[in-house]
């Protein structure tokens, strides 16, 4: 079977609507690929699998899609809350050093020339 | 005994060396003249001011009447009395433009202190910065004095 096939399970593994049959057969394409395109399902399902073999089968009576969504939106969290932080504090050092540099700027561009300021200092003590 | 003396020291010390290192200024960036909450405060330290040649970078900006611009050009002119160069600018009896070059501390770092103050309607808008680091006035003035450019 081909990728295309592979990327529609994977698909439908993220909407939950994979029968168990579709599922064993992703698996079964996941532990063999070493495609980029499955890098993502890859953790997902690995984090599943791993889940699974802590906690059993989900419990009974709440939908597996429900249990698989909040998962995965903790996963999603888990990656993206650093990197939103991350990306934040960086934004704020970019504004803090151009902050920096417009006052500088605005010190060392009026007044008198600073380094002549110095000469003045030197040629006393000569 | 001892050795807790010697650790409280030693962080009294360590706050010390990373105030303004006994200017008459740290008060001002202490927020002990002006609320924290009246003023824009900048502070940068570390590998990112590495290509300005600096190690330390700290601002304030804030907006005082009269009586507290007074309090504050005391304390400027204070700091500048014993530097080895400066250089100011008055507008009547305000001061309103300085530069100053601290003594330099131990290890080829050098200090500055600057003061800008504007009046704009019956009021000042003041900006304060301390810069410590191995960067010399000429640097400093060719990396931001864009009037030589």
């Amino acid at each position: 079977m081909d990728k295309n096939y592979y990327k529609q399970l994977s698909n439908a593994y993220f909407e939950a609507s994979l029968s168990p049959k579709e599922e064993r057969r992703l698996k079964a394409w996941l532990a063999k690929t070493d495609d980029p395109d499955f890098d993502e399902i890859k953790v997902v399902a690995g984090y599943f699998s791993a889940g699974r073999a802590l906690h059993g089968k989900p419990v009974a009576g709440k939908p597996a899609s429900i249990l698989r969504f909040a998962i995965a939106a903790s996963l999603a969290a888990v990656v993206a809350i650093p990197l939103i932080t991350m990306g934040i504090r960086e934004r704020n050092r970019a504004e803090d050093l151009l902050s920096m540099e417009n006052t500088l700027t605005g010190f060392f561009s009026s007044g008198q020339n600073a380094e002549n300021m110095l000469a003045g200092f030197f040629d006393e003590k000569r | 005994m001892k050795r807790l003396l010697t650790i409280i020291a030693t962080l009294l010390l360590g706050a010390a060396a990373n105030a303004q290192e006994g200017l008459f200024v740290e008060d001002l960036f202490e927020g002990r003249v002006i609320s924290y909450r009246m003023m824009k405060r900048t502070f940068i330290s570390g590998a990112q001011l590495q290509p300005y040649k600096l190690d330390t970078y700290k601002s304030l900006s804030f907006t005082v009447d009269e009586g507290k611009l007074h309090e504050v050009e005391v304390m400027v002119l204070r700091d500048a009395y014993d530097a080895p160069d400066k250089q100011t600018d008055y507008a009547g009896d305000h001061l309103t433009y300085a530069l100053v070059c601290l003594p330099p501390m131990s290890g080829g770092r050098n200090r500055y202190l600057c003061y800008q103050a504007k009046e704009i309607k019956g009021m000042w808008d003041v900006t304060v910065v301390y810069l410590r680091g191995p960067a010399t006035v000429e640097d400093l003035n060719k990396m931001f004095n864009k009037k030589e450019k």
